[in-house]
């Protein structure tokens, strides 16, 4: 692999200021980036107003134009944050859709060509299968709404702590049937694809073109598994990318030693 | 030195979070916990979904279950909240956000509102991040106060704040903040994290210790009591050495129990259940001796 199918995320930077994190994009020639889209980075959150909001934005789309930053996708963040696009509370639902359709604005606007989505969960109490309806519905209004904005959704099968809609390869061929649209495009979650011992060639030839990255958020350097499963991945895709996205605490205090071991480990992988 | 009881232990909804308020409330009273410290997080409660008469249901809906709120916990670790920020919007949203959930507590029906010091980034001046805080925090004391909701501060991990982690920044705080402002909450987990024990903070806060949360760990991790490797019985001790008579909440959390929550907080439920009433062992032997 060289650099160029790498994508690193401001993820493990989120208790680092903005500034310092610029600085190690520079230090570390970091040129493609996923921007997870969370306070105090950027989130629709933080601002009472839109316009609040548009300024933060567009000083954002300057500041990654001037340091020649090519924005891979924009990430909502998707586990943390109330949303859920499965909710059985209408409420719940509508305010989800309009979080997202608030971000894939947002990409518009910074010509950014993806956004991430996690399609929900359903309560322990609740049927699934109207949850896993509400979701389908959600994301093919999402998805139409994109599209008119030139700007594509992906969806990741992520583990069942954060989305039990899309959390494995058959619950992600099935919600992909039911969406029915070629526009909804696909993440390989190495993570989720190493805990279920699921072979990488299934999501690559089931979903060809539109597998647009596999994503992990283990340190890929460090971790044999994923990186035998991105190995995989790159050996029946050399164009496909990777995403990493260091999301957890460990990672927070010193980002920079692990952006960096990642990418002078990059040819290795 | 007093007794242990079942009445002072309660349970919080966030080992519930995949499953619907109602199932929550059904499931503790069954269980036979009389209490409960509600976590305000969606699907529970949010403040942008949530209505005045949606907090009156909330409210009614506890107490057919025959349930005491004994604490009101809104989500301000993961949620966009932190009111030592560099950033003074995020800050004056962050309080504002605390006056708002000083209204919502007493609209439910409790007393007490869990307050937590905020964050400040790795890369700052971390006294920057305390002056912050502890402005943010008066400003707090005082709407609280105003609305006759008592605030409690938690200590957090590191990871979830860098300003209040230990006994010895939680004294920090504790010197800033009068007992008529803001008291404390001491949660097991960070304590254990830090190498110290319930007993530390005890001998040197004393009454000021307001709310327990009470979890077992390795030594983090919101176990189920029984799970890890506290000594709850210490923690115990620690409770009744000092006559603690205030609630303490059983904050089980970890994602693995979340597809059957009701099972996983019997089974923590009836662990603690076989220790109580509690009454602690080293005064006892004093005094026979």
């Amino acid at each position: 692999m060289n650099r160029e199918n790498l994508i690193l995320s401001n993820s493990c930077f989120r208790r680092i200021t903005e500034a310092k994190w610029l600085n190690s994009l520079e230090r570390l020639n970091i040129k493609q980036i996923e921007f997870l889209a969370a306070s105090p980075y950027y989130s629709i959150f933080d601002y009472d107003t839109a316009q609040d909001r548009k300024k933060v934005l567009i000083n954002w789309r300057e500041v990654f134009r001037e340091k020649n930053i090519s924005v891979f996708s924009m990430v909502p963040e998707y586990h943390d944050y109330p949303v859920n696009l499965a909710s059985p509370d209408q409420k719940i639902r509508q305010r989800s859709i309009e979080y997202y359709l608030s971000y894939i604005e947002d990409a518009a606007e910074m010509d950014v060509a993806y956004v991430y989505v996690n399609p929900g969960w359903y309560t322990v109490d609740f049927t699934k299968e109207q949850c896993f309806q509400y979701a389908v519905d959600a994301v093919k209004y999402l998805s139409d709404e994109a599209k008119k904005r030139k700007v594509a959704l992906y969806i990741g099968a992520l583990l069942t702590e954060v989305t039990n809609i899309v959390h494995d390869y058959a619950s992600m061929c099935l919600f992909d049937k039911a969406v029915n649209k070629n526009t909804l495009l696909y993440a390989l979650e190495l993570d989720t694809a190493a805990k279920l011992e699921e072979n990488p060639a299934w999501y690559i030839h089931s979903f060809g073109e539109r597998l647009i990255c596999a994503r992990t958020s283990s340190d890929i350097s460090k971790n044999k598994k994923i990186m035998n499963l991105w190995k995989k991945c790159y050996a029946l895709n050399s164009g496909i990318k990777l995403a990493v996205n260091l999301d957890s605490q460990d990672y927070w205090e010193r980002p920079d030693e692990y952006m960096e071991n990642i990418l002078n480990n990059a040819e290795k992988l | 030195m007093i007794s242990i009881c079942e009445n002072q232990f309660s349970a919080m909804n966030l080992l519930y979070s995949k499953s619907s308020m109602d199932y929550f409330l059904e499931s503790i009273s069954r269980l036979g916990i009389k209490n409960i410290e509600l976590w305000g997080a969606s699907p529970y409660y949010c403040r942008l979904d949530t209505s005045l008469s949606d907090i009156i249901k909330i409210r009614r809906k506890i107490e057919k279950n025959n349930l005491k709120l004994v604490c009101f916990t809104p989500e301000q670790c993961i949620y966009p909240l932190n009111i030592a920020s560099n950033n003074r919007y995020i800050r004056n949203k962050s309080i504002k956000f605390y006056m708002q959930m000083a209204e919502v507590s007493g609209q439910l029906g409790t007393e007490k509102l869990l307050v937590t010091p905020g964050w400040c980034c790795y890369d700052e001046n971390l006294s920057e991040g305390y002056k912050r805080s502890e402005e943010s925090l008066h400003i707090i004391a005082e709407i609280t106060g105003k609305c006759g909701v008592e605030p409690v501060l938690e200590i957090l991990q590191y990871a979830e704040s860098n300003l209040m982690y230990n006994l010895e920044t939680t004294l920090w705080y504790a010197d800033r903040l009068k007992d008529s402002e803001m008291n404390f909450c001491i949660d097991t987990v960070p304590v254990r994290a830090c190498g110290q024990n319930l007993q530390n903070f005890f001998e040197k806060l004393g009454q000021r210790v307001r709310h327990v949360h009470l979890i077992d760990g390795t030594p983090t991790g919101h176990l189920v009591l029984g799970d890890g490797e506290h000594s709850i019985e210490e923690h115990l001790n620690a409770l009744s050495e000092n006559d603690y008579d205030g609630y303490v909440t059983l904050e089980f959390g970890s994602s693995v129990y979340m597809k059957y929550p009701e099972v996983h907080m019997q089974r923590g439920w009836e662990y603690l259940k076989k220790m109580l009433p509690y009454r602690a062992h080293r005064k006892c032997q004093e005094e026979i001796v």
